[in-house]
């Protein structure tokens, strides 16, 4: 009889420590987790900004040759109206120098 | 039941409840794992919206000083290319001005000026002031302060200057006391009609 209680403890006993190991390997798991969580959370940050930040450089870049393409056509468009302001004056050239002279001559 | 039953039971049921509690920190590893890559991601979606919607605004504001400023210098090609063309009309009428003072129908036009500015002064003594060209000139001062006393109906008399202008023709007359001055040169006549001049000739050449 002795020796039932003997084993029925023994058993107890080893189920107990069974018990606490997996306590605490349950802990260690969370702690782990823990960790590795904070880990994941800054990496998972880091990459979708890291790709943000790219997406950003490129909207930029994107706007800035969309920009440049403006500009070339405002240039362009003045460079167009420079030039039919040359060859209309070229035409009325005489026309505005015989007046300035006859503006100076003043009738005379 | 056998006592070896009950002590394998015990330890049975122990390790199954071991494995549950280790399956279970396992599970919630996992839930906070995935919970904190859920909150990462959230958090890092709100930033990329913030950090696009910065991007674009600075585009577009880089957008608009540039195209502004390329509108300020596209307006300022088409004015100075008018303003070259305005100035090349005027570098001409000069030079049209001092061919005219080679010819013969000048004499008649330096006259004419003289006439007029000594009529402005009202006659009497004047000291007339050319260039060194035009004072080589023939010009019949006597007869031109003849012209001036009937205009005026007062003794006109007109000297030649021994001083000489540096201009392009006409002539600048001033009464004896100095007290009064009128310029009829063709350089002054230019500078003093240059703005309204060159006005019209804008609207005659564009």
């Amino acid at each position: 009889m002795l020796r039932v209680f003997k084993d029925i403890k023994e058993a107890n006993l080893e189920a107990k420590k069974i018990l606490e190991e997996a306590r605490i390997q349950a802990q260690k798991i969370y702690q782990d987790a823990e960790k590795k969580s904070s880990e994941i959370y800054e990496l998972t940050y880091k990459k979708i900004l890291m790709k943000a930040e790219k997406e950003a450089k490129e909207l930029k870049i994107k706007k800035e040759k969309e920009t440049e393409k403006e500009l070339e056509k405002i240039k362009i468009a003045a460079e167009k109206t420079a030039k039919a302001i040359e060859i209309k004056s070229q035409k009325n050239f005489e026309k505005a120098v015989k007046y300035g002279i006859n503006t100076i001559r003043g009738g005379i | 039941m056998e006592l070896h039953s009950i002590t394998s039971t015990i330890v049975n049921e122990a390790k199954d409840t071991a494995q549950v509690i280790i399956e279970d920190a396992q599970n919630l590893a996992k839930k906070k794992i995935r919970e904190q890559e859920h909150l990462a991601t959230k958090e890092a979606d709100g930033k990329t919206l913030a950090l696009l919607k910065k991007a674009t605004n600075e585009a577009a504001l880089e957008r608009s000083n540039k195209i502004a400023n390329s509108k300020i210098t596209s307006n300022w090609i088409v004015l100075s290319r008018k303003q070259e063309i305005i100035e090349s009309v005027f570098e001409e009428v000069k030079k049209r001005l001092y061919k005219l003072t080679q010819t013969k129908e000048y004499i008649g036009i330096l006259e004419e000026l003289i006439v007029q500015a000594g009529t402005i002064l009202g006659g009497k003594t004047l000291d007339v002031f050319l260039n060194e060209k035009d004072s080589k000139l023939l010009l019949d001062l006597n007869n031109l302060s003849e012209v001036i006393s009937s205009k005026t109906k007062t003794h006109a008399k007109l000297n030649l200057s021994k001083d000489k202008l540096s201009v392009i023709g006409g002539a600048m007359l001033k009464t004896n006391d100095s007290k009064f001055i009128m310029d009829n040169t063709f350089d002054d006549r230019l500078r003093q009609k240059e703005n309204i001049l060159k006005f019209r000739i804008a609207e005659i050449l564009f």
